[in-house]
């Protein structure tokens, strides 16, 4: 080619940078802080400035393999500093460099709404989570929550059955569903709606579950910061679903914490958020009010 | 932030079936083609740019008007301007040619927005002999037979050699196009390098 180059930044390959990126997580302690902090003092860097070319190779072979063996064959993958990575995503405080996903990318450039909740939810809370999902369907966004049992599972399949749009953000890999009964459900997201993953591939292949854990918080934030709220519509004061609610305040998104919550008088989470900015809904009309018209249909 | 370009390579070098390791294919965006796509999406704005002239004058054409501009800022911003003015930088034809109401010279505009205030070599170098169905549709011709339809455009090849080659579409599909155009490019210059530049590659969403 011309011997100028052809940008200020040199083109990338977003599968070396894929490998790169895995390697990177290949380190003993690394963490979404750690590689945020990496990234943070270079500010237009990518993965393969700190990985060299034949590493990045081996670890994107490694990594294609692990998901073609669990027979995920197409899955895309979206990185910081290219077209189509979503801008929002570094209102997280260590935000996420690059993501996997199977399905219609597209999604996430739709209005879209987290709704989230605990994994044994009463029969109301799933009433409420259906009626919510219906009423937030209806007015055009687009279901986001984390493929979870329970209210994200509910609020999945509401948006699916009244023909709206879900987007997944799972805590595991992406050729994995956690919990197994939700296999279907995922298949389902990943072929017709969008299924995203921040966990990476070769370290979450190799260290053990309990280890793996730790992925399923995360994830939270980068729901958090995908959607312009959270509607949390059942949580107990120990529920992973507070980290997203953590994550929402911290992000200046909105954050809808249902009635219910505040009146059982056992948790103490719904009155601390409220004090942080938290908005009370007594009734759909106040997630209208505070989420301003609705979009255009889409 | 800087946007950077991205290389076709063996994860995405699929998807575009005649398209082999030794291509130099760069792309901005991916895009899914669907039915409606939600609005600001990359789909929406391949969608605008493709919506045919026999719709000028009406509401949606817009969209088109304002989507070529945005392309054109996008690879203004995305490629270095002394890199523009290195090169010879070549549109793909459109698959009608003028004046059929369909003919469309949209990539020609997005290339002028491009290269706005740049001194550029901007060649149409290669014209089309007959009106083709779309090539954005199933029904694309492979290379060769694209090929039959190509011919230089002598009057503009003969104003100074080619410099390197950077052929530029809105769309990556199969890659057919840009085979044919750089196989027809290299008949006369074989010593010449030949790139192709794109707003957005078409992915699979599905397996």
């Amino acid at each position: 080619m011309a011997a100028l180059p052809l940008t200020l930044e040199r083109p990338i390959s977003p599968w070396l940078e894929m490998g790169a990126y895995e390697f990177l997580w290949t380190k003993a302690q690394q963490s979404f802080k750690t590689i945020a902090d990496l990234f943070r003092d270079r500010e237009n860097a990518v993965p393969s400035d700190f990985v060299l070319a034949e590493i990045a190779e081996k670890c994107a072979r490694d990594a294609t393999d692990i998901l073609h063996h669990a027979s995920v064959k197409k899955f895309g993958i979206r990185l910081y500093g290219t077209g189509e990575y979503p801008i929002r995503l570094r209102d997280a405080k260590n935000p996420v460099q690059l993501l996997y996903f199977q399905g219609w990318w597209d999604l996430v450039r739709t209005p879209c709404v987290a709704v989230v909740g605990t994994r044994e939810p009463s029969d109301t809370g799933i009433a409420r989570a259906k009626k919510l999902v219906r009423n937030l369907v209806e007015d055009g966004y687009t279901i986001v929550s984390g493929l979870a049992s329970g209210i994200d599972a509910v609020a999945h399949e509401t948006a699916i059955m009244c023909k709206g749009f879900t987007v997944a953000v799972i805590g595991t890999k992406l050729s994995q569903a956690y919990p197994t009964e939700n296999a279907e459900l995922q298949a389902q997201i990943a072929r017709d709606y969008l299924l995203i993953s921040q966990v990476p591939i070769i370290r979450s292949s190799t260290q053990d579950w309990r280890s793996n854990r730790s992925f399923f918080p995360q994830r939270n934030i980068t729901m958090s910061a995908l959607t312009c709220a959270t509607l949390i519509v059942e949580a107990s004061d120990t529920s992973g679903t507070l980290m997203q609610a953590r994550a929402a305040i911290q992000q200046g998104r909105k954050l809808f914490i249902l009635d219910s919550c505040f009146k059982d008088l056992s948790l103490t989470w719904p009155r601390r958020y409220e004090k942080l900015g938290a908005i009370r809904v007594r009734d759909y009309k106040d997630i209208q009010k505070h989420l301003g018209n609705p979009p255009s249909d889409n | 932030m800087v946007i950077r370009l991205q290389t076709i390579d063996e994860h995405t070098r699929p998807d575009h079936s005649y398209l082999d390791a030794d291509d130099e294919c760069y792309y901005v965006l991916e895009y899914a083609a669907r039915q409606k796509p939600p609005y600001d999406s990359t789909s929406d704005l391949i969608f605008n740019l493709k919506k045919p002239p026999d719709r000028k004058g009406k509401p949606e054409y817009f969209y088109k008007e304002r989507d070529i501009q945005r392309a054109g800022n996008l690879l203004r911003t995305v490629l270095n301007p002394e890199w523009l003015k290195s090169v010879t930088i070549v549109p793909m034809p459109c698959s009608k040619i003028a004046p059929h109401p369909l003919y469309d010279d949209r990539l020609v505009q997005v290339l002028a927005c491009m290269t706005r205030g740049l001194a550029c070599d901007i060649r149409e170098l290669v014209a089309q002999t007959e009106s083709l169905e779309s090539f954005h549709d199933d029904s694309r011709l492979p290379p060769e037979q694209l090929m039959d339809y190509y011919k230089l455009n002598e009057e503009l090849c003969g104003r100074c050699e080619p410099r390197a080659v950077a052929l530029f579409d809105d769309m990556l599909t199969t890659g057919s196009h840009f085979k044919a155009m750089k196989a027809t490019i290299r008949k006369r210059w074989p010593e010449v390098s030949v790139c192709g530049v794109f707003i957005a590659r078409r992915y699979f969403p599905k397996e």
